[in-house]
């Protein structure tokens, strides 16, 4: 019987072929159709004049004179970019760390409890992933409604509290509170599932060896599942930063298309100025002002993701 | 080409048994009026003599000028805003005095006051002639309203008169790059004019108050909104108005003093300052 002979492998594997970057090339082309080329006009935008009439855009051809910098001179000036962006920052870290916590408990959950619970968990998780943001913000409206909301005829149940006809969205701190319960609570779901998988591949007899050796649950969970969560936690935390960063449909719908000044995020604010008031290139501006803000974060994002592939 | 106007739709039952037997002919009037509709309604908690949600700017304004102000006018060739003047602030100060009539609303504006009117817990809202069928319309409100529902043209400080409405419709228009701008023009000559309006008079009001007799003959629904239509007020005439409007600081305003947050005093001045730099950007 002949021995089969080894394949023959070329020198350098598949990189010298030139292989690879033949595969991603339908994806990368679609990629810099649909993304690329905004990101193009966006930054060209924001170098542009702003004209004061609201559709001077159109009437010159799509691009107005050149000015540099002085958009963003403009918006870095304005006290309601600095409020505003100071308020962005604010709802992200809370949204961010709510997030997350309860996403981790969530998580937790699902490891110790029986097949059965976890499957009826992971599917209602499912099914609050699967509301659209748009859907979940009316719903959270109609139930904080000031005239006709179930929320506040509850809470007019509990004695001493006098919740009838009480207006959530009159102070924008309340307001922000509600919309954060509503960012949270479709945020959940992704982070349980993600931690929850996370969890299962903490080696199991690292942490029979941590139980043998008489460490409690907590301290288990320090310093054995929380090393090996780490990585896992670092992507999902910069995720959830990005996103809640550009929150909008939440906020938009909260306030029936009309947030007031108290409930500008970047998001609704870039909106409003841009696309409410016909100001594209100021509205360019805040959004090249945003990517800045994002790409530090997204700094630690790829760091991570080069960490896990070099383990691997 | 055809318009709206808005009109007080009230709840005759419950202002019968308040007491309130007549349409009231000024405002003073129909505040006393209101004033018996709540003290009838006391026992419940969450019954508005009067819906007036604190983002209604239409109705807002239409105090203002009905006082004798205007939101911004021209001054050596620039906006000025002039809602901080005392006719202006007169304007907001009965406006505010129907606001304290609602629970709950100041933070939204008019776009459900129909379904919050068709839950029964409301005596009047201020709203055009079409919504006493958006009250009562068997998917979205309560048809049983129908027969309890009546409307009167908002009254002014002067028997007789009436505050001003906003005259909201719809318009036609050519496109300025429009190939045959000639016929375009010629065809709304036509639809606009007095013989198209006087058919069209029997179902909307008409491009022309002279036309209204004809709309008001057309049924006895029609007589309030009729009547409402022959005062009425319209924004400032400059294409920076679109701005104010998305930048919602007439909005903003009336929430501030809806909810007290802040006086009409103060929200006033605000909203001049922004109303002087949003209409004269660019020039």
């Amino acid at each position: 019987m002949r021995r089969p002979r080894p394949r023959n492998r070329p020198s350098g594997g598949l990189r010298s072929s030139g292989l690879p970057y033949l595969l991603i090339l339908p994806a990368s082309l679609v990629l810099a159709a649909v993304a690329a080329w905004p990101l193009v006009k966006i930054i060209q935008l924001s170098l542009q004049k702003q004209e004061s009439g609201k559709y001077a855009l159109f009437h010159s051809g799509g691009s107005t004179p050149f000015v540099g910098l002085r958009n963003f001179g403009n918006v870095l000036s304005d006290s309601t970019f600095w409020t505003v962006l100071s308020r962005t920052l604010v709802f992200t870290v809370i949204n961010v760390i709510l997030s997350l916590l309860l996403g981790l408990a969530i998580a937790i959950l699902l490891n110790r409890v029986s097949t059965w619970a976890r499957l009826i968990l992971t599917g209602v998780l499912l099914f609050v992933w699967a509301v659209p943001s748009t859907v979940s913000t009316q719903v959270f409206y109609w139930m904080f409604s000031s005239q006709y909301g179930a929320v506040n005829y509850l809470l007019n149940g509990v004695p001493g509290l006098h919740m009838r006809g009480h207006d959530w969205f009159a102070d924008p701190h309340q307001g922000l509170a509600v919309l954060t319960a509503v960012v949270v609570w479709g945020a959940i779901p992704l982070l349980a599932i993600s931690l929850y998988a996370g969890i299962t591949q903490v080696p199991k007899d690292v942490l029979e060896a941590a139980r043998v050796d008489g460490a409690g649950a907590w301290q288990a969970f320090r310093s054995v599942t929380w090393p090996f969560l780490r990585p896992l936690l670092v992507i999902l935390t910069t995720l959830s930063v990005i996103w809640d960063f550009g929150v909008f449909n939440q906020i938009w719908f909260m306030r029936d298309g009309h947030p007031e000044p108290g409930y500008q995020t970047l998001g609704i604010f870039m909106y409003s100025q841009g696309i409410g008031s016909s100001h594209y290139n100021l509205g360019a501006t805040v959004g090249v002002l945003m990517m800045a803000c994002l790409l530090v974060v997204m700094v630690f994002y790829i760091k991570q993701l080069f960490k896990i592939g070099d383990a691997e | 080409y055809y318009a709206g106007s808005r009109v007080v739709i009230y709840r005759k039952d419950l202002f019968s048994k308040a007491g309130v037997t007549s349409a009231p002919t000024t405002l003073a009037e129909l505040t006393a009026d209101l004033d018996k509709v709540k003290a009838a309604n006391a026992s419940d908690k969450a019954f508005s003599a009067f819906y007036m949600p604190g983002k209604y700017w239409y109705a807002a304004m239409s105090f203002v000028y009905g006082a004798g102000g205007k939101i911004a006018e021209q001054q050596g060739g620039k906006w000025v805003g002039t809602l901080e003047s005392s006719q202006a602030q007169q304007g907001l100060a009965a406006w505010q005095k129907l606001t304290s009539y609602s629970v709950g609303g100041a933070t939204k504006d008019e776009a459900d006051q129909d379904a919050i009117m068709a839950q029964g817990h409301t005596g009047a809202i201020l709203g055009n002639g079409w919504e006493v069928g958006a009250v009562t319309d068997p998917k979205t409100g309560k048809p049983a309203l129908a027969k309890d529902l009546a409307t009167f043209a908002l009254p002014s400080n002067t028997a007789g008169q009436y505050t001003p409405s906003f005259l909201g419709g719809s318009d036609l228009a050519v496109p300025a790059k429009a190939s045959n701008a000639g016929l375009g023009a010629a065809w709304i000559k036509y639809y606009t004019d007095t013989t198209s309006q006087t058919a069209l008079a029997k179902f909307a009001i008409p491009n022309t108050t002279s036309l209204l007799s004809v709309y008001e003959a057309a049924g006895d629904a029609n007589k309030s909104t009729g009547e409402a239509a022959k005062n009425t007020w319209f924004v400032p005439n400059t294409p920076n108005w679109a701005n104010v409007e998305s930048g919602n600081v007439l909005q903003n305003m009336l929430e501030s003093i809806a909810s007290g947050k802040s006086s009409t005093a103060d929200a006033a001045k605000a909203a001049d300052t922004q109303l002087a730099g949003i209409l004269n950007a660019g020039s």
